[in-house]
């Protein structure tokens, strides 16, 4: 979109929609717009020694999935540790930990032997360290959870959540996110960045 | 289906605002089943939207009707108005979008409130109270503040101060470190001193608008006499969006404006020959307004380079704060050309040139010594021969203008155009807010280029392009840029 054009229109009104679907979002967009299969995991979260973790690199998912999963439990507590800080554990059911390689050594000692059910987002597996604190595991890679056609679901339910008005919007083709899962494997963040780029380039409402 | 639908609809059709502008419309409800409503608030407030974290003002709220019952197929029709904000505006851009919502919420009680949101443009209207019209400085926009209060703002405190006293532990530890890295800065400093002296760069506007002509003054004694690639602008604006944070932070940039052009070409500069001119550019039309938020930064700059070969250039880089010229006290004045000294522009992501071409020095001809009839102008024609024929890389030329200097001269010059004088380099202070007059001895091709007091200002904007502008003027150097005279009217006190 031509910088200069601020004055001539609504944003994106052009391609029927409020903005750019692939620039950032709330984590409460991205809760609403959670593109994940976590119903096996949500039913063993009543176990109070169960602990799920994500394990995967930034910009594969695992925070997309802890909040899908959080958005199915009104007693969730979450917290996300950012780089160099810590934070207070919080209470809930499940209690839910994003960046968990951040926490303390004391706070996992706490944490892990704490009856309730876990569920961690993690760069590193801590698989052995919950079994000896008598949990049963389960540990996920987020990079093996990326098909196509979920891709694809994925990247078209962001265009539909910034829609504007009845009519059409542009549509990401299968063979769009079929290209994008070869070239970028399931590095989701790199996807969405080349996404924004060629909506941007975008003058009316077609096929991406 | 939800419990009620809402529309908003602004009186404007095109929803096109001026800041300061009252905002109006209608909210319309349409209720789908039997509720109890807490109110119905509208909020409005900027926020921004693409690549980075969104960043947003403070939020507004105008309550539009309180608790009461709503039955299924109940309409509310409710006017809302306000006042539109002054500032930041409406802003679309690749990485950065800027806009302004109107937000209505029906508050359900112990349910998911209804909501609608829509946007309206905000287009430069009043000044925002942060800019004074002044432009020496960069304005900083108040942003809403998240204050610590009570026993937390003490907490703060105490962190802070812990801080505080391991930097100071670690800092005495480092000061050797320091000591070499300021040594090397100091050292590379007097390295380029050494050849270009000292510099003198004068840029009275910081805060500036599109399409107006941006003055600089680039003033320098050499040291040793040397050769340059160049002496060189360039002016930048860019757009910075972060998103995520801690190790997932990204920063994204996208060029707006990328233009270098050169204030003097290729070729030597002598020692103790004095370097000082005045260059005005034309900035380019833009709506890419500076913005300064903690995820999304729009910012706009000139870098000054001093371009030796084999040896370290000099460089400054200016800050500059694009605002629309609405804001601005100054007029931009019509008739300005600009002055850029060989507008040649290396490298610009815009198809159009932004600084215009130089007026090349007219050629000197060989009948301007019998048609000169002014004695003034006589004597100073003759100068002029002279200087022309002298070496150009010698201090010949510096010589004929010194033995000149001090001697008043009839002159009439006539006007090709005239701006007001930024960054006067000299000690008399009458010519700081003088004019400055670029014309030609009258009967003559010959330009120069005139300093003003600002005593004769209105006399001097009397006169019109292409008329004569009569005064005593004292001969003060020799442009050989322009191959021009630099003259100084001699203040009448």
């Amino acid at each position: 979109m031509p910088a200069n054009s601020a004055l001539n229109q609504l944003p994106y009104a052009h391609l029927n929609l409020r903005h750019n679907p692939f620039g950032e979002l709330s984590r409460e967009e991205l809760a609403s717009l959670a593109e994940v299969d976590v119903e096996s995991i949500v039913a063993r979260l009543s176990v109070d020694r169960f602990a799920v973790q994500f394990v995967g690199e930034k910009g594969y998912g695992k925070t997309t999935h802890l909040l899908a999963i959080k958005a199915r439990f009104a007693e969730a507590g979450y917290v996300h540790i950012p780089e160099g800080e810590t934070a207070v554990l919080p209470g809930g059911r499940p209690t839910m930990i994003d960046e968990a390689q951040r926490l303390t050594l004391w706070q996992r000692f706490q944490l892990f032997r704490a009856a309730v059910p876990l569920v961690l987002g993690t760069h590193r597996d801590f698989s052995a360290e919950l079994r000896r604190a008598g949990r049963t595991v389960e540990t996920i890679e987020v990079e093996q959870r990326t098909d196509v056609h979920r891709l694809c679901r994925l990247l078209n339910a962001r265009v539909e959540h910034v829609r504007r008005g009845a009519g059409l919007v542009p549509i990401v083709t299968m063979e769009t996110a079929t290209r994008l899962r070869r070239e970028f494997g399931s590095n989701i963040r790199a996807m969405l960045h080349q996404m924004y780029v060629a909506f941007q380039e975008l003058s009316e409402v077609r096929d991406v | 289906m939800s419990k009620c639908d809402i529309r908003i609809t602004f009186d404007k059709p095109d929803r096109k605002y001026t800041g300061g502008d009252v905002v109006s419309g209608e909210v319309h409800v349409t209720v789908n089943q039997d509720i109890r409503c807490n109110g119905i608030v509208l909020s409005h407030y900027w926020r921004t939207h693409g690549r980075g974290n969104t960043d947003q003002g403070e939020h507004r709220e105008v309550r539009l009707c309180g608790i009461q019952p709503l039955q299924a197929g109940e309409e509310l029709h409710l006017p809302f108005e306000f006042t539109a904000e002054r500032w930041p505006l409406t802003y679309h851009g690749h990485y950065i979008n800027v806009d302004h919502y109107v937000h209505v919420a029906v508050d359900v009680p112990w349910a998911i409130d209804p909501k609608q949101v829509e946007e309206y443009i905000l287009i430069a209207g009043e000044r925002p109270p942060e800019i004074s019209g002044a432009r020496g400085e960069v304005v900083e926009f108040s942003k809403p503040t998240n204050e610590a209060s009570g026993i937390g703002k003490w907490i703060l405190y105490g962190i802070l101060s812990v801080f505080a006293i391991i930097f100071g532990i670690l800092f005495f530890f480092l000061i050797p470190v320091f000591l070499v890295i300021g040594g090397l800065v100091w050292g590379w400093n007097i390295l380029i001193a050494s050849r270009v002296g000292e510099v003198e760069l004068r840029t009275p506007h910081l805060v500036v608008g599109p399409n107006e002509m941006w003055p600089l003054t680039l003033s320098f004694t050499p040291k040793k006499s040397f050769a340059v690639n160049g002496i060189t602008v360039r002016i930048f604006a860019r757009e910075s969006a972060t998103s995520g944070s801690g190790t997932d932070k990204t920063t994204s940039h996208h060029t707006l404006h990328d233009e270098v052009a050169t204030l003097h070409p290729a070729g030597m500069l002598m020692a103790g020959e004095n370097f000082s001119e005045q260059f005005e550019f034309e900035l380019p039309d833009t709506q890419a307004w500076s913005l300064d938020e903690s995820d999304n930064d729009i910012k706009w700059w000139a870098e000054l380079r001093i371009d030796i070969p084999r040896f370290p250039d000099w460089n400054k880089r200016v800050d500059l704060q694009m605002i629309p010229l609405e804001f601005l006290n100054e007029a931009v004045m019509p008739d300005a050309e600009p002055r850029a000294a060989h507008g040649e522009k290396r490298r610009s992501q815009d198809s159009g040139s932004r600084i215009a071409a130089a007026p090349e020095p007219p050629p000197l001809t060989d009948s301007w010594e019998e048609d000169s009839d002014g004695p003034g102008s006589d004597a100073l024609l003759t100068l002029v021969a002279e200087i022309r024929k002298a070496g150009r890389f010698g201090n010949e030329r510096s010589e004929m203008v010194n033995s000149a200097a001090g001697d008043a001269f009839d002159v009439s010059v006539v006007i090709s155009r005239t701006s007001p004088t930024f960054g006067f380099v000299g000690d008399d202070q009458r010519f700081e807010h003088g004019k400055t007059v670029i014309g030609t001895l009258r009967d003559s091709d010959q330009e120069v280029q005139l300093f003003t007091v600002g005593a004769t200002n209105d006399d001097v904007e009397n006169v019109a392009r292409g008329e004569a502008y009569e005064t005593l003027a004292t001969v003060k150097g020799w442009d050989s840029l322009y191959d021009r005279l630099v003259l100084h009217e001699v203040p009448i006190d």
